[in-house]
């Protein structure tokens, strides 16, 4: 037992030995050699918006593009907001033929003392006694009356124009004389036509027209025949057959009413081509354009007790050549009530042809199909069988309530007017800002003033102010010379292939005092440019056009021909770093910062680096001994080869933490040259930086576990 | 897979437990339990090179000196191999008959393997411009640390003279990070200018934020024969695979060539430059693309042959291990054990390979209690008497109760 607790015991003592070190991984430092960054620098990363040009002497000229203005035209024509009301009356009414028919027999028309008893002897032949007592003709009547319901077309109308077709067919063995036939209106009485005299052979058959117009008509008609007289030698002759008739067929046709309640087949009832002048376009002779926004709101109202179908169409308006159309419908109203029917429609990006191309010249025969601002609009009206009878007048309109609103053109052709744009503005220039603590010595500068016109529109352009500025000196001069309030003729772009125009506009030492306003260094320019739109006014050529990427740019082209002392060159930019930029900086120990530079420029350069703090005030400095080699240039007085310049720039640990918690760097490039001597600069001279981190780095394990 | 018969816990180092051969029997021959509850731990660190005092020095010291960090190189080989393993394990045996037993176990396992040259260390204590001019071979270099947990339910069933067990288990994997770089060379200009690292290899890990990353299965097999005097345990573990779930994988096969950043113009740069270098903006800058996999990916199994002769009180064994497990070597072992009383043992054993050279352990082991079994085993005495010409350490604690 005891060599049993023996065991425990070393075994409780091994592990608990091992617990009481407390774990924790190492730190060590280590040499770390990096590289954190490698660039390029031309001469044109040391002055902004510029363009370097070779001269032909192969000095540099430092041409400065400087954006003045953009004029945009995509929302220059509006049209004003159309109102467009019109009322239009049903124009026609028409009901579909109708035909009835109405017979009578022979039994009915002999019924009458003393020759009824000639119904006895039906179906045989009259016996030659009582054919011989008939006398040559019987005349018999009134018979009626008859009853003819035409209820199903109508159920009273009164007509503007309309036929009654009346056929009578003689079924009958006798020939019949001197018939008399009244049509009339069953409730009224009204006689609607008395015919008199009429005589028809045996099996043949008349027919009788009468013209409607003005008469009012009812769906119970009767026909009353006051007498009839049959000639007796058909009894005498043949087996008497009381069941044959005479047949009376009334057919109503080409009915057109100004008011009715009917049952209306489907008709169109409106047929309405209009022309629609735009007003307020004030100079604007529109032809064509394309919409960038739009809208049209269409209110319609009814009377009409039936629902009516329209279709309304704007030819002028079209959509991938397909002309706005819509087909609506408005239920049905009175008088008293009309019904009504809202609609908004959106035209944006539609075509707008305003010079009524389509027009159809049987509609307007006088109109012309290529003036401006007129809209062509058609609207037909219509209604359907609804085998309903509904009361329709050609009182009952229907009211147009057109409102065309929002209307703007994203690009147009016609004459678009003579309007006069004045732009003035002010520019910052940064140019010289790099080299605020250098001096130029100029011979001779200018500013080139590009206008790219991408408007169909000829104009002038003058310039009425330009003044530069150096604020930092306080200084400022206005351009005076011919230069000034000269006009200058701007061609307009052209159409098909689109391309703007451009105009320059030259303003030298010959014609103003540019020179002086560049020398001054300026900071900043203002300026005041009038730009005229067709200066000859309306030639009626109307090839004025506007398109959606038109637009009126003024570019001002600064020139500086490079004629600088290098002796005084300097430059000084920031880098920003923001906050805790550099992590972990904390375990950078030291190191340095190593530039490794090959230089084709033909100067030395020294380099110091300022850290900045938010304030942009110097907080620190890392300095080197090492200078920027310049590159050595060969018996042409040309640099092929770079020259390698290696910079340490020592750092303390409290250095790099300090550049960690900045704001900035402040890079200060000192540029050196032998005195007096001029170097040439070529275009292709650059500088490779590499900056190399080497330093002392402290890896914590337990950071990293 | 823990199977009936077989040690009472399976852990890294449980070679020297010196009353396992008892407890089987007595486990084999009790009539009046019929339920084993084991609860069992432990980890093992081992190394070919590193010796026992670095690795103290590494884990305790605040800062590494200069001495220390020749020391540690001076240690190193040309091929290094540095293994952890650790696992807990909870085991249910029910004893359905004399001959017949089921097993129900829960286990954690967390294996790291990491190979590497001596190069590798030497840029990390020292940093690149010692080597700059010339180029740092880093491959072939390895890392695979994959953690994962096992529900396993096994039986064991006596056939003729000897025991059979078959186990199966579903395995949870919980994390997985894996490096392999079979050539990684690094050259540092001599200014510094660039660097360029040539490499081929791959990077794949798991989402540390999730405890389940993927799902898998595995099977086991035991053969147990328990003689009077001689007893044989052969043994087939965690044969399987985890399926890996949306592993982040990175394939570097090409030269890069790093010169720092380029800036289009000095003046205009932002603080970007010196932000933050983390694994997606380095990748970003060397144009390594990340991509999702879902992968099957084998666990490492084990093969094990353990032999023990019993005479009196006096045990003596030997065995071998085969853990398929980048880096692993194959492991053999003499163990003799002496029985102190009629409960208790304590066993002595030398071993050579696995992650390590010579490991030396000791275990005790006996009942607490009648029904109560405890054992422990440890490799601490290299550690602690030779700490600068070995290496490696370990633990295992067992404790099982009989009911």
């Amino acid at each position: 037992m005891k060599n049993l607790l023996l065991c425990i015991l070393v075994f409780v003592t091994l592990f608990t030995q091992s617990c009481l070190r407390k774990y924790e991984l190492p730190t060590w430092n280590t040499n770390l050699l990096s590289p954190i960054l490698h660039t390029n620098i031309g001469i044109k990363s040391l002055v902004t918006d510029t363009i370097i040009k070779a001269d032909h002497d192969s000095s540099y000229t430092i041409s400065t593009l400087l954006p003045l203005t953009a004029i945009r035209f995509d929302t220059l024509i509006k049209f004003g907001e159309i109102p467009f009301s019109k009322k239009y009356t049903l124009q026609t009414l028409k009901l579909d033929p109708q035909s009835t028919t109405q017979q009578f027999s022979l039994g009915n028309i002999i019924n009458q003392t003393p020759f009824a008893f000639i119904n006895s002897f039906d179906g045989v032949m009259l016996p030659s006694f009582w054919a011989d007592l008939l006398p040559p003709t019987i005349t018999q009547g009134p018979l009626g009356p008859y009853y003819f319901n035409a209820n199903s077309f109508f159920k009273s109308a009164t007509l503007i124009s309309g036929d009654l077709d009346l056929k009578i067919s003689n079924n009958l063995p006798v020939d019949i004389q001197d018939i008399t036939i009244q049509f009339r209106n069953q409730s009224s009485g009204t006689i609607i036509f008395e015919k008199t005299n009429i005589t028809i052979p045996a099996g043949s058959s008349q027919s009788i027209h009468e013209d409607l117009a003005g008469k009012t008509i009812e769906g119970d008609l009767e026909a009353i025949i006051p007498t009839i007289t049959l000639v007796t030698n058909g009894l005498k002759q043949n087996v008497i057959d009381t069941t044959q008739t005479i047949a009376f067929q009334m057919t109503i046709s080409n009915v057109k009413v100004s008011s009715a309640v009917a049952v209306f087949p489907q008709q169109d009832v409106i047929d309405q081509d209009d022309l629609i002048p735009f007003k307020n376009m004030g100079k604007y002779e529109i032809k064509k354009a394309v919409l960038r926004s739009g809208e049209v709101n269409i209110n319609v109202t009814s009377t009409a007790q039936d629902t009516l179908y329209f279709e309304y169409n704007i030819p002028s308006l079209s959509s991938q050549y397909m002309p706005f159309t819509t087909k609506e419908k408005v239920n049905p109203g009175s008088v008293a009530n009309p019904a009504a029917f809202i609609k908004s429609f959106n035209f944006t990006d539609y075509d707008f042809d305003l010079t009524c191309a389509n027009l159809n010249p049987l509609r307007h025969p006088t109109a012309s199909t290529d003036t401006f601002n007129t809209l062509n609009s058609i609207l037909l009206g219509r209604i359907r069988y609804s085998g309903k009878l509904v009361y329709l007048s050609l009182q009952d309109s229907l009211t147009v309530d057109l409102r065309m609103k929002n209307l703007v053109a994203a690009s147009a052709k016609g004459y678009l007017g003579d309007s006069l744009y004045v732009v003035t503005g002010e520019k910052t220039i940064t140019s010289f800002k790099k080299f605020a603590s250098s001096t130029f010595a100029l011979e001779k500068a200018s500013v080139d003033l590009h206008i790219t016109n991408g408007v169909g529109i000829n104009g002038e352009i003058v310039i009425q102010e330009f003044t530069a500025y150096n604020t930092l000196n306080n200084q400022s001069l206005s351009l005076t010379g011919t230069a000034m309030n000269t006009k200058y003729a701007v061609k307009k772009a052209q159409e098909t292939p689109f391309e703007p125009s451009i105009t320059s506009i030259s303003i030298d030492q010959d014609n103003s005092n540019i020179t002086k306003l560049i020398a001054l260094k300026p900071d900043k320019i203002t300026y005041k440019v009038a730009m005229q739109l067709n200066p000859l006014g309306n030639l009626h050529t109307y090839d004025d056009f506007l398109l959606k990427e038109s637009s009126i740019k003024v570019d001002a082209a600064i020139d500086i021909p490079l004629a600088v002392n290098i002796d005084n060159l300097r430059l000084k930019d920031t880098v920003n770093l923001g906050l805790n930029s550099i992590s972990n900086s904390d375990k950078i120990q030291s190191g340095s910062l190593n530039f490794m530079i090959d230089n084709q420029f033909p100067f030395n350069a020294f380099l110091t680096i300022y850290v900045l703090n938010q304030q942009n005030q110097i907080i620190d400095s890392l300095h080197t001994t090492d200078p920027i080699l310049a590159g050595k240039a060969d018996l042409t007085g040309r640099v092929n080869k770079k020259t390698h310049s290696v910079l340490k720039f020592p750092f303390t640990k409290k250095q790099i933490n300090t550049i960690a918690t900045s704001a900035r760097l402040l890079l200060d490039i000192k540029f050196a040259s032998p005195p007096l001597r001029f170097e040439k600069l070529f275009t292709d001279y650059n500088m490779d930086i590499k900056l190399v981190g080497d330093f002392i780095y402290t890896i914590d394990a337990k950071s990293s576990h | 897979m823990i199977l009936a018969s077989p040690p009472l816990a399976w852990a890294q180092n449980e070679v020297s437990n010196p009353a396992e051969l008892p407890w089987a029997i007595q486990w084999q021959k009790d009539t009046t339990s019929f339920l084993k509850v084991s609860l069992s731990g432990g980890y093992s660190l081992n190394t070919n090179s590193i010796t026992s005092d670095d690795i103290s020095e590494f884990s305790y010291a605040h800062g590494l000196t200069e001495l220390r960090k020749q020391k540690l190189l001076s240690s190193l080989h040309a091929n290094n191999i540095i293994g952890f393993g650790a696992d807990q394990c909870l085991t249910l045996t029910f004893k359905h008959t004399t001959k017949r037993h089921y097993i129900l176990g829960l286990k954690n396992k967390n294996l790291v393997s990491f190979g590497f040259n001596h190069q590798l260390p030497m840029l990390a204590l020292y940093g690149n411009k010692m080597f700059a001019g010339s180029t740092v071979n880093l491959g072939p270099s390895s890392f695979t640390n994959i953690l994962y947990q096992q529900l396993s339910l096994g039986i064991s069933q006596e056939i003729g003279k000897g025991t059979w067990g078959l186990g199966f288990s579903v395995l949870n994997g919980m994390s997985l990070k894996q490096l392999s770089l079979p050539k990684a060379n690094l050259f540092t200009e001599a200014e510094g200018q660039y660097i360029d690292f040539d490499t081929e290899g791959d990077f794949q890990f798991s989402d540390n934020h999730k405890n389940s990353n993927g799902l898998g299965v595995s099977t086991s097999m035991s053969y147990q024969y328990l003689g009077e005097k001689n007893s044989v345990l052969i043994q087939a573990n965690d044969f399987g695979f985890i399926h890996w779930q949306q592993l982040n994988s990175y394939q570097a096969n090409k030269n890069y060539h790093f010169e720092g950043i380029g800036i289009a113009d000095i003046f205009n740069f932002n603080e970007s430059v010196f932000s933050d270098v983390n694994t997606s903006s380095l990748t970003s800058v060397l144009g390594i693309q990340a991509e999702s996999k879902n992968k099957p990916l084998l666990i490492p199994a084990t093969l094990s042959v353990d032999y023990v002769h019993q005479k009196q009180k006096i045990g003596l064994g030997a065995g071998f291990k085969q853990m398929f497990f980048i880096a692993y070597m194959p492991k053999v072992y003499l163990r003799t054990s002496y029985q102190l009383s009629q409960q208790w043992w304590t066993a002595i054993t030398v071993s050579h390979g696995g992650f390590g050279g010579y490991d030396y352990e000791i275990g005790v082991g006996g009942n607490l209690f009648p029904k109560t079994i405890f054992s422990i085993n440890a490799h601490y005495a290299e550690w602690l008497l030779a700490p600068n010409n070995t290496s490696g350490q370990g633990l295992n604690i067992a404790i099982a109760q009989l009911f």
